[in-house]
């Protein structure tokens, strides 16, 4: 069968999968702290440079292109809008960093997603209630109830004269972090505090979805277009190899 | 294949949904004494991983990121903001409002405990304050006996609740309102007619008396409004009627390129 036919399901099937990737994205336009992931595509060398009958760059008719695939998908850091809401246990992470938080298997993750609250103990949660957030020291912070307390700017959390600061913390390289769902990534190696004076946290504030509804909605025209023109060139080989055994039977 | 796009898109639609429900409750209760509005947190369900990063990939290259293709979004939970509602003069002797933390207190005809910030009472045929706005007129706890010859009603910041009766001048009675305070107050379940109730989330409750500290303070002839603000809420109900749609449209994309595939063999 001809390799083009080969070629365009891959690209069809890059694309599809790049249209997943979006999908997720637009899911999740209104989910706090969330960061959109894109999917990289990448050119295959052509089927004889794979083999080692050929080198890049030789300029025979062998060199020409493989088809594509998905090498990747790269989450977009860049942060997202900050919304006020006024909300005492709704924390925005202004610049860099992640929270950290402590999940039920007692592996500790990151998130920015900063909408917390208190649970029966008092202690600061995530949204779903429960993993506790963590502080500098790795312990979980417990607030008494009835007592006023904030939140300062500088990430610490105040009442009854005290303050302990809440853990900001960054990995060595974003590429790093694994998603795992429920707002959280997983850090793949050391994560180091973030420097005392990038500490800037906004109490009553959360930063929402990195997601951009508008250029999203692009990428999912675009791939929906791009799919149709691969699965237009399969139908082209399989008319021509249809045609080619026509013409042989014919004769 | 795309049959996941499909799911995906779902799950946005589906989460988005609950948000409006939210929204719609919120703005049913615009007008409702001490109702507390209600936000639908977010969060994205989990990631398929289809390859680690770090991994080697099929040509020999070790790759810094991996492929992991997230399954879309669900409200992780739904959460009552209690700030303070606008205060409404009534100049009714026994409208209360609290301002700061706390809620009153009221006993179901079944022994229970339940509570509220709707402070618009009414007396009972035995003298005892009851919650007006419940249908049932459920009792004040603790008891608050006012007496029908009573005419001059007094409330004081701390809660103590006095009285003249017509053939005197004197102030008499001095039964006081308590009130309750929650660690988590995200945590109480909403029962309707304006009530909440004590859960496992919320913590026990802890009563004091209306200045006391950690405790708010009442106003008598005053009601605590709904904290509902219908700007914010349009805004939330736009974009979130935009965000259905952008998943909708995700959903056709998703079947258009199944039809593309179902259509692939002709003739």
């Amino acid at each position: 069968m001809p390799l083009g036919l080969y070629i365009a399901a891959d690209g069809a099937q890059a694309q599809s999968k790049r249209l997943e990737t979006i999908a997720n994205n637009l899911a999740n336009v209104d989910t706090a702290g969330f960061k959109p992931d894109i999917a990289t595509f990448q050119a295959r060398y052509s089927e004889a440079i794979q083999q080692n009958q050929d080198f890049p760059g030789s300029q025979s008719i062998n060199d020409i292109g493989g088809g594509v695939k998905v090498i990747q998908t790269q989450t977009n850091f860049a942060a997202g809008r900050i919304e006020h809401t006024g909300n005492d246990t709704d924390l925005a992470i202004i610049g860099e960093g992640f929270f950290q938080v402590q999940g039920g298997d007692g592996q500790q993750y990151l998130t920015r997603a900063g909408d917390m609250r208190l649970d029966n103990t008092g202690r600061l949660v995530t949204a779903d209630g429960d993993r506790p957030v963590l502080s500098a020291d790795g312990s979980s912070i417990t607030l008494t109830p009835g007592v006023p307390w904030n939140i300062s700017v500088d990430g610490f959390v105040q009442q009854n004269g005290e303050a302990a600061p809440l853990a900001l913390v960054r990995p060595e390289s974003l590429n790093e972090l694994t998603k795992v769902g429920s707002n959280l990534f997983r850090p793949g190696g050391e994560v180091e505090p973030v420097a005392a004076n990038q500490r800037e946290v906004r109490q009553g504030y959360l930063e929402m979805s990195g997601s951009n509804s508008t250029r999203q909605m692009m990428s999912m025209i675009e791939t929906s277009r791009a799919f149709e023109a691969n699965a237009k060139m399969i139908q082209n080989q399989d008319q021509m190899v249809q045609n080619l055994v026509g013409r042989l039977l014919r004769a | 294949m795309s049959v996941q796009t499909l799911y995906t898109a779902a799950t946005g639609m589906e989460a988005l949904e609950t948000k409006l429900d939210v929204i719609a409750n919120n703005m049913a209760n615009i007008n409702t004494t001490g109702f507390k509005k209600d936000r639908a947190n977010f969060e994205d369900l989990f990631y398929k991983q289809e390859r680690l990063p770090g991994a080697l990939d099929s040509d020999g290259n070790r790759t810094s990121t991996g492929i992991e293709v997230g399954l879309g979004t669900r409200v992780s939970s739904t959460q009552s903001d209690f700030d303070q509602g606008a205060f409404i003069t009534t100049g009714n002797q026994l409208d209360v409002a609290i301002e700061g933390d706390g809620f009153f207190r009221v006993q179901d005809p079944n022994g229970d405990y339940l509570y509220t910030r709707a402070g618009n009472f009414g007396i009972n045929a035995d003298g005892n304050l009851v919650m007006a706005s419940a249908s049932t007129g459920w009792l004040i706890d603790p008891q608050i006996n006012i007496p029908p010859e009573a005419v001059n009603i007094i409330i004081t910041p701390d809660g103590v609740v006095q009285y003249q009766t017509t053939d005197s001048t004197q102030y008499q009675g001095g039964d006081q309102l308590q009130l309750a305070t929650f660690i988590n107050p995200d945590g109480l379940l909403k029962m309707g007619d304006s009530l909440f109730k004590e859960t496992e989330a919320s913590g026990n409750a802890q009563t004091g008396n209306p200045t006391d500290p950690g405790f708010g303070s009442v106003r008598q002839g005053f009601l605590e409004a709904s904290n509902v603000e219908p700007v914010s809420e349009l805004i939330d109900l736009i974009t979130t009627q935009r965000a259905f749609e952008l998943n909708s449209q995700v959903v056709q994309a998703g079947d258009q390129i199944m039809q593309v595939v179902a259509n692939l063999r002709r003739g």
